[in-house]
């Protein structure tokens, strides 16, 4: 891992770059070219040099161990090796980086947007499409174990239709079969296997066989036909089906999702425009391969709604009706096979149950939510259904008139014959129970399946937030103490599958942050939740790019965040960007007292062209600077760079010793300070040898003042002062600065007036310095 | 670079789902053929989830009939 880099530049320099680049590097994109109002930005336009185009924009990374060099342009994307692959997944979401125009969007958003940015980050937005095909199965496994449970009721309701006694298994259809054939005076059944026995018996007695095959087939084909019944539900079904998926096609309900009205304007505009390549950032890409994903991805959202799964549900269970009414339609068109004079019926009736499996296919589109099912083409197959029905049966009672079959033979005849129907039924019944407890146990399976997936997902999803809320709270409660604002919640909002709720305690109530909290606590807390994000998910990318985000927090706050980066991501890589020069010295003096200036390059953004780009250069120190201008002979910029420098440190002193120069309004200039922070050092340490020096540095300093007046006015005399004498003075001033600041970590002393020491305040400084006051 | 290797919450869930299928007593068997689906990507779908509950319970019965 290289050193974290802190930049400062002033607005326009060019620091956010930086930022961009690596954004680009590692996504291959731009956020800032995405979002709302981008239409008219270019990626490939608007992201290279004014003077140059796409084809010469290179971004190159060295990684180390291994001096690895790797490259992004606008056709070649970097090829990481295997041990920075997981490095590379991490960062390719983009993450990684926080901006100021960002900071705000986590806490400002609606809950369904909060969820899928924290779903984008989780890197689960798979998740959802997994469940809903789970769910999706079950739904089908149980629809079926429905229609099975019905169609098995249906066919006992037919059984009693036909023995006009209520009936509710096989042995009771045995008992009732039994009855009638000991009043018909025939032998009784053991099972329905033995009713093949009397036929055969009726057939030795009967003197016209063919005859009697003949009258036994019309008699089950006109039973079969009074028997056909259309289940009543179908037609219900069919509308319910229509009025509910109504709204999906109009669109109502998916604007109910906003990222479904998103993408339709997408899919507009993309239909719309005829090049291949992308309407928000210009790159080259298959229209079509566009069109087809963001349409699947808008199918894939109007089904994971309830209604949705509601359509899918009566579409599953009406598909299963019409499809078990053709069947039967088309069984008994087989048994009018073998009769000529029923040929065209046999037709028509083969024609509707066409119409019937086509209506089904309908039906499951409508499932699908792709378009409405036709009624009134149902409604028309069943009149015409139930013309034919009635003529078949008609025609059919006309052949067996015809036969002309004796009237004692005819009872028997009718009972054989309704003892064949109800055997048929019955091992109907028999093969539906097996095949109901198979699908019975899948549905079984699956819904177990379902349902603990759903379970762990939003498990998973609350112990992540809540692993988030953990640290936000930590993170959130350093910036800011003693504050009235605590206890941040993230839940999934309640009775909603897809939401991100954002709570905080503010007065003792919890509320939307918005509520109560000022601007600078609502940046502070933006920066915190991307922290903790940052630290949950980013993984093995360890890399964290802060581009310019203190803007609006006070200077005491961003010293605390210094605390938070030094103290909680001290194995990042960190890359800060700033145009606020307090919060760079912040920083730096933070690196010192924390021990990690050597993980840091401290660099300034010194100027900038059209040409050159930023101009950057390794920080200097005020003292580093002075010292350049005193080598270059700069005597009036060496003096006037130390004035203001002593003009800080005395500012410093006062402070830090609790001297007290005179009340006044506008700036404190040296004049104003030096005697007040002199005599107030006199009075209050003990300690000799530290008096001594201070005192000594003072008399220096009082010395070699005047020079620093010379220098910064217009003054004839400054002509004649010597670099010896401009030298003596700053050193003088960094001198007593030195004095003041511990030589270990940096820091200036503090005086801690309840113990009457002077100290250094980092905790974690090794020299321990301790100065006896009065 | 810290060459920490990542589990993914993705990961994180499944490994969590597939073990506690063990403990709402589903068959081993059809455990291991929808773990085979998410191995291969496949398990976006309705139709591969319904075949492999169908290819698992039928791998049970035979177990169970040896």
């Amino acid at each position: 891992m290289g050193k974290s880099l802190l930049l400062r530049g002033e607005n326009g320099t060019g620091k956010s770059s930086l930022a961009e680049a690596f954004e680009f590097f590692f996504t291959g994109g731009l956020s800032v070219f995405e979002g709302k109002g981008t239409q008219s930005l270019s990626l490939q336009k608007h992201m290279p040099h004014k003077n140059f185009d796409k084809d010469n924009v290179v971004v190159a990374v060295t990684f180390d161990p291994g001096s690895i060099a790797l490259e992004r342009t606008f056709s070649d994307q970097p090829a990481p090796p295997k041990q920075l692959e997981d490095y590379f997944q991490a960062a390719r979401r983009g993450t990684f980086i926080l901006r100021r125009a960002q900071i705000l969007k986590f806490v400002v958003s609606v809950p369904a947007d909060r969820f899928r940015a924290i779903a984008s980050i989780l890197g689960i937005e798979r998740l959802d499409n997994v469940e809903l095909e789970m769910k999706r199965a079950y739904e089908e496994l149980d629809g079926a174990v429905c229609s099975k449970r019905d169609g098995i009721k249906d066919t006992f309701e037919q059984i009693s239709t036909l023995l006009r006694k209520r009936t509710t298994n096989a042995k009771q259809a045995l008992d009732f079969v039994n009855k009638s054939l000991k009043k018909a005076k025939m032998t009784t059944l053991r099972s329905f296997d033995d009713v093949d026995n009397i036929e055969d018996e009726m057939l030795k007695t009967f003197k016209k066989s063919a005859d009697f095959e003949h009258v036994t087939k019309l008699n089950d084909v006109l039973g079969k036909l009074k028997l056909l019944r259309v289940d009543d539900e179908i037609a219900g079904n069919l509308h319910a089906l229509n009025k509910k998926i109504g709204p999906f096609l109009e669109g109502n309900a998916r604007s109910e999702l906003s990222l479904t009205e998103f993408l339709v304007k997408g899919l507009e505009a993309v239909k719309d425009d005829e090049k291949d390549a992308c309407p928000l950032c210009g790159q080259d890409v298959s229209r079509q391969e566009l069109l087809k994903q963001i349409n699947e991805r808008l199918k894939t959202l109007s089904q994971l709604s309830d209604e949705a799964s509601e359509v899918r549900q009566i579409s599953t269970e009406t598909e299963e009706k019409l499809s078990s009414l053709a069947g039967k339609i088309e069984e008994i068109s087989e048994e009018l096979e073998p009769l000529d004079e029923l040929k065209n019926k046999r037709k028509k009736l083969l024609g509707i149950s066409k119409s019937l499996k086509k209506l089904a296919g309908e039906v499951n589109s409508a499932g699908e939510l792709e378009g409405k099912v036709p009624t009134k083409a149902f409604d028309q197959e069943m009149t015409k259904l139930e013309k034919l029905v009635k003529a078949s049966a008609e025609k059919c009672q006309a052949m067996l008139e015809k036969i002309g079959v004796p009237k004692d033979w005819k009872s028997k005849v009718q009972t054989v014959s309704l003892i064949n129907q109800v055997k048929s039924l019955v091992g109907e019944v028999a093969k539906a129970k097996e095949s109901l407890k198979t699908k019975e146990k899948h549905s079984a399976l699956s819904k177990k399946v379902y349902q603990t997936f759903s379970k762990v997902k939003k498990a998973k999803i609350k112990e992540i937030y809540d692993s988030i809320t953990g640290n936000v709270n930590a993170f959130y409660s350093m910036l800011h103490p003693k504050d009235a604002h605590k206890n941040i919640e993230l839940n999934i909002a309640s009775g909603r599958r897809a939401s991100a709720e954002l709570k905080m305690e503010s007065f003792g109530s919890k509320e939307d942050p918005r509520a109560f909290a000022s601007e600078g606590h609502l940046d502070s807390l933006g920066l915190c939740i991307f922290l903790a994000f940052a630290k949950r998910f980013n993984g093995p990318c360890n890399f964290i790019v802060l581009d310019d985000v203190v803007t609006t927090i006070d200077a005491q706050h961003r010293g605390r965040i210094c605390k938070l980066l030094s103290q909680h991501f001290k194995d990042y890589q960190l890359l800060i960007t700033t145009h606020d020069a307090v919060w760079f010295e912040q920083l730096c003096a933070h690196q010192r007292a924390f021990g990690i200036d050597g993980s840091f390059r401290n660099m300034e953004i010194v100027g900038w062209t059209l040409e050159t780009g930023p101009i950057i250069e390794p920080y200097k120190t005020r003292w580093d600077r002075i010292e350049a201008r005193i080598k270059s002979g700069d005597k009036s910029g060496a003096a006037n760079e130390a004035r203001r420098y002593l003009e800080w440190v005395l500012r410093k002193i006062c402070v830090a010793a609790m001297a007290r120069p005179i009340l006044k309004e506008g700036r404190y200039t040296v004049s104003d300070l030096l005697t007040p922070a002199k005599e107030r050092i006199k009075k209050l340490i003990k300690d000799n040898d530290f008096r001594e020096r201070v005192l000594k540095g003072f008399q220096e300093l009082e010395a070699t003042v005047i020079m620093g007046n010379l220098l910064s006015h217009d003054n004839p005399e400054a002509e004649n002062t010597s670099t010896v004498e401009v030298n003596r003075f700053c050193e003088a001033v960094h001198e007593l600065n030195n004095t003041f600041t511990c030589p270990d970590c940096g820091t200036l002393f503090k005086y801690y007036q309840d113990m009457k020491r002077i100290r250094c305040p980092n905790s974690r400084c090794k020299q321990q310095i301790d100065i006896a006051c009065k | 670079m810290n060459g920490q290797k990542s589990v993914s919450v993705e990961e994180d869930i499944f490994k969590e789902f597939f073990r506690r299928l063990g403990t709402v007593k589903l068959p081993s068997e059809v455990i291991n053929t929808l773990k085979k689906l998410w191995e291969s990507d496949r398990l976006e779908s309705k139709e591969n989830i319904l075949k492999a509950l169908e290819e698992g319970i039928e791998n049970a019965n035979k177990h169970q009939k040896h």
